[in-house]
């Protein structure tokens, strides 16, 4: 919602069935949002972190 | 009813846009303005005519300012196309007629017949005096007039294109260059005894900058002068092919040229107008290339005539003469801007300028730069080609799944903020995830 | 080898120009009543809000049909004679064929509602249908769209850029719940309200009132409120245009019933896009996809099995997008509205409610 993501990209990872820390760790290359955009990739990985932590 | 070219449709005329009482305020504000440049231009008494011109300025820039934010300042940030193709300014009517007229107009009498324009020129005089310590002339007129409106119609642009950061940046980046590279550094560099000199024009757009004749000028007025030369032939000759190779004509053509600063701002409204046919193309290569070969050809021969003694007669001064006249100011100016209304906002820029067949060649053949599809996301609903300056038919390539890789894109990403699917993307980077895939998509999803 | 094809959407277009590709020599007639070239549906709503005019929608210049030796017919294929290998025009001509494939489409769907036949009662899915939303939607003051789908939204955003106050009414109690998630739905909700558009969730159209002329006045909700408009929208969702189908002896159930390879019953005659109905859907999969993308994926798998080159149809990885007014929205593999058990969801938001990610994993191990 609201991002670009790169079908490519994507498509590979649920093929391979891609752990989820390495899809989360990589989002990176999927982001397909025009330059200059905003990157949220450091705001969903520290989500995901906390989520993790609590979990633990 | 209007009937479209399929015979097999047809669909009722759209009701025209409503234009309510506030817009209508704004506009009137802007006519009015206009209405008293037209007071300055026929008052001989030079008082009147100069407090009639900052009326008129004052006007025209409060009211445009005005007319974009209540249309694209207000209300959430996104693409904002409604009404397009129906209103007459925008669609070719009579509106759009008229306005070509005048700016046509303007640069006819510009070019040839600067003395009826003489008592607005002589309202700037005061302005001229304190940034160029001079008098005003009629390029100092035109350059006011043109910066006026890459500022004010780039305040437009800001307010329109406030979702994407690229746009809003890139608008900056021509604003910027318009002001203190095309206008005041100029102006500042007379104001100090210097020759007048453009940091943001190289040859072959600015032809003259390489000619025997433009160094010779350059030269005689010392270090700074020589700078000037070196500077014009370093960009033109070394940088130019390596910013191109790194990030595309774009580098250029959509955010330092005061050509494409005017097109991408004031020409804005006017961009889906171009023609995106494969008639259209064949035109632009066949008019595009010859252009610039002719004024390599130019060059050449003047400086063969520099050189060896004029044994080629005047072959290259009479050529010169023709380009000045046919390209430099038919072409560039009343076609290249007068035409905006009616064929778009880069005539000039597609079919003429022989800087952007040089970039593109250089773009085309030894860059990074390309526009990424992303995937089969395409819905083909054309919005990329329409809003495509330069004419190229985008959606041919994303509906394949293509990356855009062609001579006359000048990177303004508009295709990519217009795309409702997010199937676009200007890319330079080196060939690595998007090209990687670049030719891996096929629609067809057999085999797994 | 002789193809005929009935219907010039995606589905139809997509196929002729992958026989074109595989066999140069073939003979290739696309056959419609719609419209004499192909356009892209997803852009009809471009055309009525005035950023592209119906020739912008083309997705081939109209030269490229002839340079491509692709014979375009225009009109509608009233009968099909499986023996004979002939179809029978509307124009009264008679074309024999080799292969023929049915790419018919859809039509919109209507639930038998009082009054659903009334002037200004419509849905959108192609060309007639723009034009008479264009002619019945001047003047007016309110439209209602009922369907909380893809549809509904793009008649919400285009009565908005007229200006035309809208009400959406939608069963479920989120938008698009048989989709999205509510977190999503949410944001696209948000969206709604910027662009000042009326939705009523857990409401559906119970009645039409129309006035002595025929025309709309009125709707009356499931809650049995009347709300006055001049203009209903039918947003929910399209079912398989069958008209030709059934004029022969086809096989069909709520679409043309194909197998793997897209065949029919009928020899030599396929089936492909919005019209067909898999016998065997795979895993998760639905009989009948209604989609630009599959109808392109299935128009491309059915030429290579007509080229003497079967192929199964697989859709591969899920992939759809859309647009939400000023929301995008893409979409990879499997991420339903109500997450499994044995899935876990990932969700972020950004705190300004623009954008958010989802992401859908198996837990142990924890990958996709």
């Amino acid at each position: 919602m609201g991002l670009r993501l790169r079908q490519a990209v994507c498509e590979n990872w649920i093929k391979t069935q891609t752990p989820i820390h390495t899809v989360i760790g990589r989002l990176k290359t999927a982001n397909f949002d025009p330059e200059f955009y905003r990157r949220h990739e450091p705001a969903i990985q520290r989500q995901f972190a906390e989520i993790l932590a609590v979990k633990r | 009813m209007e009937v479209t070219s399929d015979h097999s449709f047809a669909l009722a005329q759209a009701p025209l846009p409503v234009t309510d009482a506030k817009e209508k305020a704004t506009l009137a504000a802007v006519a009015l303005g206009l209405l008293a440049l037209l007071g300055a231009a026929f008052d001989d008494d030079g008082e009147r005519a100069r407090l009639s011109m900052y009326v008129a300025l004052g006007l025209i820039s409060g009211g445009t300012l005005a007319w974009a934010w209540y249309k694209f300042g207000q209300g959430e940030a996104g693409v904002k196309q409604n009404n397009l193709w129906l209103r007459a300014s925008t669609s070719r009517g009579a509106i759009a007629w008229v306005t070509g007229l005048v700016l046509t107009g303007f640069y006819v009498l510009l070019y040839w017949f600067p003395q009826y324009l003489e008592n607005l020129i002589r309202t700037l005089d005061p302005f001229s005096q304190a940034l160029r310590n001079r008098a005003a002339d009629q390029w100092f007129l035109y350059g006011t007039f043109y910066t006026l409106a890459v500022l004010l119609m780039g305040g437009r642009a800001l307010w329109k294109y406030r979702h994407s950061r690229y746009q809003l940046i890139r608008t900056l980046s021509v604003m910027f260059f318009q002001l203190g590279f095309a206008f005041l550094l100029p102006g500042l560099l007379l104001f100090f005894q210097q020759p007048e000199f453009y940091f943001s024009y190289f040859w072959p757009l600015k032809y003259d900058y390489l000619f025997p004749g433009g160094v010779a000028d350059l030269v005689k007025n010392g270090g700074l002068g020589v700078f000037m030369v070196f500077w014009g032939a370093i960009m033109s000759l070394v940088a130019t092919p390596i910013l191109t190779y790194f990030y595309g004509k774009r580098w250029y053509c959509s955010w330092v040229c005061g050509c494409g600063g005017l097109a991408e701002t004031a020409g804005d409204p006017y961009r889906h107008l171009s023609d995106k046919s494969r008639a259209a193309w064949r035109w632009e290569v066949r008019l595009v290339y010859p252009i610039l070969a002719l004024i390599v050809l130019i060059t050449v021969l003047l400086w063969v005539n520099q050189l060896y003694g004029s044994f080629l007669g005047e072959i290259g001064n009479s050529l010169n003469k023709f380009y000045g006249f046919a390209i430099g100011a038919v072409f560039s100016g009343v076609v290249g801007v007068g035409f905006y209304p009616i064929m778009g906002n880069r005539v000039w820029c597609r079919f003429g300028c022989p800087m952007a067949a040089y970039l593109g060649l250089l773009q085309k053949h030894f860059s990074r730069f390309r526009i990424t599809t992303n995937g089969g996301q395409c819905i083909s609903c054309g919005n990329c080609s329409n809003v495509c300056e330069m004419g190229i038919d985008v959606k041919q390539y994303a509906q394949r799944g293509e990356p855009i890789i062609r001579a006359s894109c000048v990177g303004c990403g508009m295709c990519s903020t217009a795309c409702p699917r997010g199937v676009l993307n200007l890319e330079n980077a080196p060939e690595r995830v998007g090209i990687k895939h670049r030719n891996s998509f096929t629609p067809i999803r057999c085999g797994y | 080898m002789h193809l005929v094809i009935i219907g010039n959407g995606i589905t139809g277009v997509t196929a002729a120009q992958t026989v074109r590709r595989l066999q140069p020599a073939a003979r290739i007639t696309l056959v419609s009543d719609e419209s004499e070239h192909h356009y892209s549906r997803t852009a009809l709503m471009y055309v009525y809000m005035g950023h592209l005019r119906y020739q912008d929608i083309k997705p081939y210049e109209d030269w490229f049909w002839k340079e491509n030796r692709l014979e375009l017919v225009h009109g509608t294929a009233t009968a099909l004679d499986a023996d004979q290998h002939q179809v029978q025009l509307s124009t009264g001509q008679t074309i024999s064929y080799d292969n023929l494939l049915l790419a018919t489409g859809s039509v919109s769907r209507r639930a038998g509602w009082p009054g659903q036949d009334l002037l200004g009662v419509q849905g959108l899915y192609g060309l007639p249908d723009l034009a008479q939303m264009e002619r019945d939607t001047q003047g007016i003051s309110r439209g209602v769209v009922v369907g909380g789908g893809l549809i509904g939204v793009e008649l919400a955003e285009m009565l908005h850029t007229r200006r035309i106050a809208a009400t959406v009414l939608v069963r479920d109690q989120h938008y698009w719940g048989s989709v999205l998630p509510p977190e999503e739905a949410e944001l696209v909700d948000k969206q709604f309200r910027q662009h000042d558009v009326d939705v009523r969730y857990r409401t559906e159209l119970r009645e039409i009132l129309g006035d002595t002329d025929g025309r709309v006045r009125a709707i009356v909700t499931s809650q049995g409120e009347e709300l006055p408009c001049q203009w209903v929208g039918l947003g929910i969702g399209v079912t398989p245009n069958l008209s030709l189908a059934q004029s022969s002896t086809v096989e069909t159930d709520r679409g043309i019933l194909v197998n793997e390879l897209l065949q029919t019953n009928l020899p030599d005659v396929y089936a492909a896009g919005d019209c067909a109905q898999h016998r065997q859907p795979g895993a998760g999969e639905v009989p009948i996809e209604q989609l630009w993308y599959t109808g392109r994926m299935q128009g491309e798998t059915v030429a290579h099995t007509i080229c003497g080159r079967p192929t199964p149809y697989r859709r591969g990885v899920w992939f759809n997008s859309a647009k939400f007014f000023n929301l995008e929205y893409q979409t990879y593999g499997q991420v339903p509205a109500r997450t499994p058990t044995d899935i876990e969801s990932f969700y972020w938001q950004h705190p300004t409610g623009n954008c958010a990610l989802r992401i859908n994993f198996a837990p142990t191990p924890m990958m996709l």
